[in-house]
């Protein structure tokens, strides 16, 4: 087991002694890093007052830094996202190849015109630059979006979760806790550390800690969330996570919880009625579940098709489920590939039905992936075990049948006709889902509307009110013309 | 034995491997082993000849894997069935009480004629497997995992006295190992499981042994809950599991409401139950011979439930604890073994006997004195890679995931991929005087060995499941 260093970053600083063990998962990689529990306070903000520094910047200083940030984090030129990326293809579900995709985009995720279309499109330049005037029928309110001090607890399924708390924690002016997971516990210390290198004195270095600690380590999380220390979490994470922190909850600790979800594919018949109609329908919709190897809550998992259920429909099917393990296997490797880890208990529910009349199995033989079709109107049983680029398509009578699936578990919905998403589009969102795309289109999110069905930035801003009223009704004072 | 007469019993072993069972468990630990192995394989290959043409899913899986007679032992990596084969049906077919086609799918898995199950009466499950077992051989054992469906494995009456060696094998006294005489009938069977009835395996091992060493006598048996658990309840329990960690509607028919609120009822008296429980069991069977029969997590609640009530265990001293199960996947607290001791004070440890066992072999192992688990012999214990599914050399000491071939069974296949992870020491030599192949007694399961407890995605992935009781209490 190969085993490294790990720093805790506090606000400028490379901390790497009082050091502690820990593995990360697989067992294939350990790591030594710094005992958090030593340096509780200086890892938080006690004073809000402190985030002063942050205003003398303007958001264009703000917007330079991350995009001159963004070109310093290419693998070929800053060892540290090398070393990120040694350790995500011992500790991910991803490929090199991936991974080495994922770090390059960083450059474009942090290009100023995407960070500042998503200001715009989230938020709104004017709030985060200072007090933004509304003129209301009986006063002059201003109106500001003010930092918080936030708790990360990042994601680890894909390097570019890490950019989120940078992006989101840097142009709202917010004192920023990440919280590494054990599957990428180095990306987010490499961006710290290359911040360090650009400008160790920036607002956006100084308000950046960098840590890691097991997840649930009471003693240290019932001391860190507290409203003295801290204003918001953010957490992405599984259920028992989730509940988790919930139990550390307490007036004033706002949870913006990205819980987990699980996304779909609603496919028309037309899909079904050409060979060549059906080749390319495959395609797109290995796309949604093949890229970056279904680790995302942003691939698909299960695909509802149109389809009847005598012999002969039920056989297009199955050539549709043919076509898209083809095209699963042939989609790029920068983009998709055998998964490194494939989940041991998916492979034996996937033996157990291989045999079965009610299913038919196409891949997973290995670990390249692959196709269940259901060839009745039902998930398999295994359903949300889905993962290692295996999708499983079920034949649904209608429309209206794929609908009655999606639940508040379900994130995004690539469609296919491009037409139906009209038609289906508010029924999916009232039953929970939250963004509905193209087919093969789904694991391109961009960053400038709402995720997760909220807009983050706006729930981890503070929001200031100012407010100033005529002489009369001043005089009169407000409540009084309330009544009037 | 003589020499002549050892040839004729390992022919005799060969001929017919149910002869095993006339043998104690010192003669059977004491045979040759390479002769052991030389027909362990030569009824791996016959059973497979037998009844290939006969079952539909073997059929499937040997052309699927290109192989068309056994070579050798590795050959078992490629036709033994995964664990999940026995629930590969269509939970829609059982939901919308399509049974003829559960009778087909289970036609594929048996020997045993089912034409004259008629299902197009069944309304459920279970009485659907009633309808098999009132027409047919076949005794279906039922398991219930986290994820929806409930496993069907194809027992018939044809093996079912298996259940009673598999289980008085291994409480036998071996040279100076302490042990029993079960099937003598004298030992009061506790066994702290929550149905007196049923088709789980523990159920059926207590009928079996009901029926053939107790002349049926009920007063012999004491459980934690009488009542019958059946297919409908835990299929129940299975779709409920299921709705609620997948956030899915499920809508319950009036009688599916009726059975989720009496088992809800019966989850909240926890406590009045193990009272109960208790009175019978210890204060009940005092100075009486009791054979125990529960896992380790269950001798530790029994434990500490009579800590609560401030009482001790004072069966007869010839007494036998049967345990198993291992300590992973339930939270023991600090000092749970010192207080397993201090309740059990005249039979932990000298009178335990630890198993390892599972409903698809007879070849259950019994843990020796110097912490080695011994499968009886007839069973082939094998290991593959549990990534490539590669076999591994039956030489030297193995880790990797156990494949089982249980030889006895005639009317299905009982080539079984386990999920479970196992060390075996294949050339044998444990002090305990035992010969053959022993396991290291550190069982893993597959599923719990891939790390990172603390890896966070944002994709939904699978959760700790509440268990069933908690949920129901909470819902009722």
């Amino acid at each position: 087991m190969k085993e490294y260093t790990i720093p805790l970053i506090i606000r400028g600083r490379i901390i790497e002694d009082n050091l502690v063990r820990y593995e990360g998962r697989r067992g294939e990689i350990a790591f030594l890093t710094p005992d958090v529990n030593k340096y509780l306070n200086q890892i938080v903000l006690r004073n809000g007052s402190d985030l002063q520094d942050y205003y003398s910047v303007s958001m264009d200083n703000i917007l330079d830094f991350l995009e001159e940030l963004g070109r310093r984090l290419h693998p070929d030129t800053n060892p540290d996202i090398r070393l990120a990326l040694e350790m995500n293809m011992q500790s991910s579900g991803q490929s090199p190849d991936i991974l080495r995709t994922a770090y390059v985009s960083f450059a474009a995720n942090l290009r100023r015109t995407i960070v500042e279309e998503a200001i715009d499109q989230n938020i709104g330049r004017d709030y985060l630059e200072g007090w933004k005037p509304r003129k209301l029928h009986d006063r002059d309110a201003m109106v500001r979006a003010f930092g918080s001090r936030i708790v990360h607890l990042n994601a680890g399924n894909a390097p570019n979760v890490a950019l989120h708390a940078v992006i989101n924690g840097s142009v709202l002016r917010c004192d920023n806790i990440v919280k590494s997971p054990s599957n990428d516990p180095f990306t987010a210390v490499a961006i710290a550390k290359t911040m360090i290198a650009m400008d160790p004195d920036h607002p956006i270095t100084r308000h950046m800690t960098v840590a890691y600690w097991k997840g649930g380590d009471l003693g240290f999380e019932k001391k860190l969330y507290d409203t003295r220390n801290i204003d918001k979490i953010v957490a992405w994470g599984g259920p028992a996570s989730m509940n988790h922190i919930r139990q550390h909850l307490t007036s004033g600790l706002d949870l913006i919880a990205l819980d987990p979800k699980v996304s779909a594919s609603i496919i028309g018949a037309e899909a079904l009625e050409s060979d060549e109609q059906m080749g390319w329908v495959a395609r797109q919709l290995a796309k949604d579940f093949g890229y970056f190897n279904q680790e995302g809550c942003g691939n698909s998992r299960l695909a509802y098709v149109v389809c009847g259920d005598d012999d002969r429909s039920l056989d297009r099917l199955n050539r549709f489920g043919r076509l898209v393990q083809d095209a699963l296997q042939a989609l790029p490797a920068a983009y998709s590939s055998p998964h490194p880890a494939f989940d041991p208990v998916l492979r034996d529910e996937i033996e157990g039905i291989r045999y079965s009349d009610d299913y038919r199995v196409f891949g997973v033989k290995a670990n390249e992936g692959g196709v269940i079709v259901s060839q009745q109107a039902e998930a398999v049983e295994f359903s949300d075990r889905l993962g290692g680029r295996v999708i499983n398509i079920i034949p649904v009578p209608d429309l209206d049948a794929a609908v009655a699936a999606v639940t508040i578990h379900t994130q995004t919905i690539g469609i296919y006709p491009n037409a139906a998403q009209a038609e289906i589009a508010d029924r999916c969102m009232l039953r929970g889902a939250q963004r509905l795309s193209p087919l093969g289109c789904i694991a391109y999110e961009g960053l400038g509307y709402p995720h997760d069905a909220m807009e983050i930035m706006r729930r981890l801003a503070r929001w200031g009110v100012r407010e100033q009223f005529d002489e009369a009704v001043a005089e009169a004072g407000a409540g009084m013309m309330c009544a009037a | 034995m003589t020499t002549q007469t050892s040839n004729d019993l390992y022919d005799q072993l060969e001929e017919d491997p149910w002869r095993f069972l006339q043998l104690s468990q010192e003669e059977l630990f004491d045979l040759d082993y390479d002769r052991v192995e030389q027909f362990q394989l030569a009824l791996f290959k016959r059973r497979f000849e037998a009844l290939k043409p006969k079952l539909r899913a073997l059929q499937r899986l040997a052309e699927e894997v290109g192989v068309d007679e056994v070579s050798g032992f590795e050959d078992l990596t490629r036709l033994a069935m995964p664990h999940t084969m026995f629930k590969s049906y269509s939970a829609l077919d059982v939901q919308k009480a399509r049974f003829d086609k559960l009778t087909r799918w289970l036609q594929a898995l048996t020997t045993h004629d089912l034409s004259a199950v008629h299902a197009e009466h069944c309304e459920s499950i279970e009485q659907w497997l009633l309808e098999v077992e009132r027409v047919t051989p076949l005794r279906p054992v039922t398991s219930s995992g986290t994820s929806g469906k409930i496993s069907l494995f194809p027992l018939s009456t044809v093996e079912e006295s298996l259940f009673v060696d598999k289980n008085t094998y291994i409480v036998e006294p071996y040279r100076d190992e302490p042990g029993i005489y079960a099937k003598s009938g004298e030992y009061v069977f506790v066994c702290p499981w929550p149905s007196r009835y049923g088709r789980h395996n523990i159920p059926l091992i207590m009928r079996v042994l009901k029926e053939n060493c107790y002349d049926g006598r009920e007063d012999m048996f004491i459980t934690l809950d009488d009542g019958t658990l059946t297919a409908d309840e835990m299929w129940l329990n299975g779709r409920l599991q299921r709705a609620q960690a997948l956030g899915e509607e499920l809508e319950l028919s009036p009688a599916e409401q009726a059975i989720a609120s009496a088992l809800a009822t019966r989850a909240s008296n926890a406590d009045e139950r193990w009272t109960r429980f208790i009175e019978n069991a210890v204060v009940g069977l005092k100075g009486q011979k009791v054979m125990f029969y529960g896992a380790i997590m269950n001798l530790y609640l029994m434990a500490e439930a009579c800590r609560k009530m401030d009482i001790f265990v004072e069966w007869h001293p010839d007494s036998m604890i049967m345990t198993g199960g291992g300590t992973k996947g339930f939270s023991f607290p600090e000092g749970w073994r010192d207080v397993v001791a201090e309740r059990f004070p005249h039979h932990v440890p000298a009178r335990v006997k630890e198993v390892y066992g599972m409903t698809e072999s007879s070849s259950t192992a019994v843990c020796c004195p110097h912490d080695k688990l011994h499968p009886l012999p007839w069973g082939i214990t094998h290991l593959m890679d549990p990534a490539t599914g590669q076999s591994l050399p039956r030489t030297g000491t193995q880790t990797g995931r156990m494949v089982v071939f249980d030889p006895m069974p005639t009317t299905f296949w009982a080539g079984v991929i386990t999920g479970d992870q196992v060390t075996v020491h294949f050339d044998g030599g444990c002090a305990c005087g035992r010969k053959g192949p022993f396991m290291d007694n550190d069982i893993n399961r597959i599923s719990e060995l891939n790390g990172g407890d603390d890896k966070i995605v944002c994709a939904r992935t699978p959760q700790a499941f509440q268990s069933l009781e908690d949920f129901l209490a909470k819902a009722s």
